[in-house]
């Protein structure tokens, strides 16, 4: 018996729609979960910068467990393809959101933190609109909001980006 | 079985427990903590030790209470959402218990 963790993702209009148990991660250009690329491509505009939609993100806990807190998140692998960045909104100071704005697919006002390359060593995802928040005694919950968003240069090259690797990291007891 | 814990406490009583973490209140009483695990794991043991092992017993001072946790990481990426298996890290700790 352990604590179950897994990704969640919310997506289009305002309402939002939360999908649980995703399959991936990608970026594309439409607000949706498990996005298949080919069909939602990012396209290179000239002289200009491209954004894919947001990806509005959260750990959700559930199963057996006394506690589970100290969630963490960092680019772990990988080296970004020319011209693409990838920014988040993870922080270790001010509280990631916790209700759901519609994913936008131009500059994002929120995904605006580089994303870390190396082990934060503190908690950088937000539980209840706080750092010292935790999920408790079995219940099923959610994270605060983790935003992300690729941004594609006209200095990219079109077809698949290389791959990168990120962790989550969470404390259970 | 992923670990296997026994608690003996202050008062003489003891206590086991598999794949299920130890009541705070375990915790607090607890004056010799034993955990197995069915892996060699890095453990984080008190006084900036790290060890690697499957069988660990410890002492708990009187004015301590025990810390166990277990630090789970697992890998993502765009095309995956979850790479390969979990990793974890087990965490015995001691935390002064200020009267």
């Amino acid at each position: 018996m352990a604590a179950t963790v897994a990704l969640s993702e919310t997506y289009g209009p305002s309402s939002g729609t939360t999908q649980d148990t995703i399959t991936n991660l990608n970026f594309g250009s439409t607000s949706s979960y498990d996005i298949v690329p080919a069909s939602y491509p990012i396209t290179i505009i000239g002289g200009g910068t491209a954004y894919s939609y947001e990806k509005w993100i959260r750990l959700k806990c559930s199963g057996t467990y006394t506690k589970v807190d100290n969630l963490q998140f960092w680019k772990s692998s990988g080296t970004y393809s020319t011209g693409c960045t990838y920014y988040g909104n993870m922080s270790t100071t001010v509280a990631l959101p916790t209700s759901y704005t519609a994913a936008v697919n131009t500059v994002s006002s929120v995904a605006t933190t580089a994303l870390p390359t190396t082990d934060p060593n503190d908690n950088n995802i937000s539980i209840d609109g706080s750092f010292t928040g935790s999920f408790d005694s079995n219940e099923t919950a959610y994270s605060d909001y983790l935003v992300l968003q690729m941004r594609v240069a006209d200095t990219a090259s079109p077809g698949n980006v290389n791959q990168i690797t990120y962790t989550f990291q969470y404390d259970e007891q | 079985m992923d670990f296997q814990w026994e608690i003996s406490s202050r008062t003489g009583e003891q206590y086991q427990g598999t794949d299920e973490f130890p009541s705070q209140e375990l915790k607090d009483s607890a004056n010799l903590f034993h955990l197995i695990l069915s892996c060699p794991c890095a453990i984080e043991a008190p006084y900036g030790q790290s060890v690697i092992g499957t069988d660990i017993k410890i002492v708990i001072p009187d004015d301590c209470r025990l810390v166990f946790k277990r630090r789970v990481q697992f890998d993502t990426s765009p095309s995956l959402v979850q790479v390969g298996d979990k990793r974890f890290m087990y965490i015995i700790a001691f935390e002064k218990v200020i009267q």
